[in-house]
């Protein structure tokens, strides 16, 4: 047998719940980070929606007039989602960068093994944030519905393993840390801000606006989310978010596959 | 095990060292030697298939119940391969699990590894946090808990004290006892002599030799010894 051809004999379905677990240790082994997670929903909730609320009292939604935390509250859940891609773009580099993708993919680790088993980082990150930010909304109102909200975290998680591919597929192209800096932070707040997060798009808003928040998954995310968490129920937009997600799976898929592999970069 | 033939390795069209022919056995313990740049961990990456072949042919033929033939292979390369978000243990444990062990064998044979290599006590670190030797036993020990059938160790005695080193050459002599095989390469010949049954000597973009160690060293003289006077007379 040619060595190249490693890769290809796949070590099945138990290379997701090696990766997964491995995330998963790596998580624990970072408790840390749960400091700085749990500032997110507090700044961004607390402080922010809460103000803001002062000056907006309520949003006319898809045919609903909402009280502008509960709106926000489901933007909030999505900032959450796009910082959480950081955390798999952080874990894809150090693969990448110290050769342990290589590795893990010769032992017969399949890419979507992998883009599944690492999402399982920023998963857990994302579920410790969502439940900081749902505390917060049982004491302040902002909660919709608290079933139909637990029933868009669905929504939420496939969304989150677009951020989590895309966060790979970036990694792959990447070689340092601080390239990986600079692109976080050239992505992470036009994809936010450029979308109707903390806000309501209309037909009056700036066509620059309107451009880039028709082009940003975002947008599309969080119409999927609030068909759900407001009980409207337009299909179209689920199967948009789920459709999107699938497409830079594949992308994900592909891309992972013709990589050529290589250890320590350093 | 391995069959190397008429094997050009390299990096685009820099060629590193031209027609190898060589065939790694069951139970051969192999010393790779070379000077630095000779081409050593070029070789060993193109033999697992991260480097791609300039030209000639690298087959493979384990016998192996696995579903992927290299989850019976031990790899160590020269670089540092470590994931520096988890513990020892952890680091320990990719290795079996991603050889295919069950989580609970793969436990026990991570603490056999540990063990072996001095790292215990210290498994409950954070990697980033002990010296880089043992970080490097880290490495050596991920690869022993996979229980492996071949071993391709690239410098695996760098930054090891010489207990250490002794004791994990003496670890791999009895698996290649039990029918394992060894490839390793360092620069610590006289280590290398009292282990290898053969030697795969590069120098100066050639494979100069690959056979028995005792027939190499037929002037009864030292492996360090013949390895220098081979260099003085490129």
């Amino acid at each position: 047998m040619n060595p190249s051809q490693f890769r290809n004999q796949s070590l099945g379905l138990q290379s997701i719940k090696i990766i997964a677990s491995n995330e998963w240790r790596a998580f624990k082994h970072n408790k840390g980070l749960l400091l700085s997670m749990l500032m997110q929903p507090l700044i961004t909730y607390g402080l922010l929606v809460m103000s803001l609320k002062e000056n907006l009292s309520t949003v006319n939604y898809g045919g609903l007039t909402i009280p502008y935390n509960q709106y926000a509250l489901t933007g909030v859940l999505t900032f959450f989602m796009t910082t959480q891609m950081s955390q798999a773009m952080y874990r894809a580099t150090v693969d990448k960068e110290y050769g342990l993708l290589a590795i893990k993919f010769t032992n017969g680790v399949q890419p979507w093994h992998y883009i599944t088993g690492m999402s399982f980082f920023p998963m857990i990150g994302l579920v410790f944030q969502s439940t900081i930010l749902l505390i917060l909304g049982l004491f302040t109102g902002g909660i919709y519905n608290i079933g139909l909200l637990l029933l868009s975290f669905l929504i939420l998680l496939i969304s989150l393993e677009f951020w989590s591919s895309l966060g790979i597929i970036i990694s792959t192209r990447i070689s340092s840390y601080e390239q990986r800096d600079v692109v976080m932070t050239l992505l992470f707040s036009p994809v936010s801000y450029a979308a109707p997060t903390l806000y309501v798009f209309n037909s009056h808003s700036p066509i620059i606006i309107k451009i880039l928040s028709a082009i940003n998954p975002l947008s599309y995310q969080l119409k999927a989310i609030r068909t759900v968490a407001f009980g409207i129920f337009n299909w179209a937009d689920v199967l948009i978010a789920v459709m999107i997600t699938l497409l830079i799976l594949i992308v994900a898929q592909l891309i992972l596959k013709r990589m050529p592999l290589s250890l320590s970069e350093r | 095990m391995i069959n190397v033939d008429k094997l050009t390795i390299g990096y685009k069209n820099i060629i590193v060292v031209a027609d190898l022919n060589f065939e790694l056995q069951k139970g051969h313990f192999v010393a790779l030697i070379g000077s630095n740049g000779a081409g050593k961990s070029t070789l060993i990456n193109t033999l697992i298939g991260i480097n791609k072949p300039l030209k000639g042919e690298v087959t493979w033929n384990i016998d192996s119940n696995k579903k992927n033939i290299f989850n019976d292979v031990g790899f160590n390369p020269q670089s540092q391969l470590i994931d520096w978000y988890t513990s020892v243990f952890d680091n320990v444990l990719q290795g079996p699990l991603l050889a295919g062990y069950k989580l609970g064998e793969s436990k026990q044979f991570t603490i056999d590894a540990l063990k072996l290599l001095d790292l215990y006590d210290l498994r409950s670190k954070a990697v980033d946090h002990i010296s880089g030797g043992q970080q490097q036993r880290v490495q050596i020990a991920r690869e022993i808990a996979r229980k492996p059938k071949l071993y391709i160790l690239d410098e695996p005695t760098t930054g090891l004290d010489i207990e250490t080193a002794e004791s994990l050459f003496n670890y791999l002599k009895k698996e290649v006892q039990t029918g394992a095989t060894v490839l390793t390469s360092s620069h610590d010949l006289t280590l290398l002599e009292d282990y290898a049954t053969q030697v795969l000597f590069i120098n100066e973009h050639e494979q100069k030799y690959f056979g028995p160690l005792n027939t190499f060293l037929d002037e009864g003289i030292s492996l360090r010894e013949k390895y220098l006077k081979e260099r003085s007379s490129k």
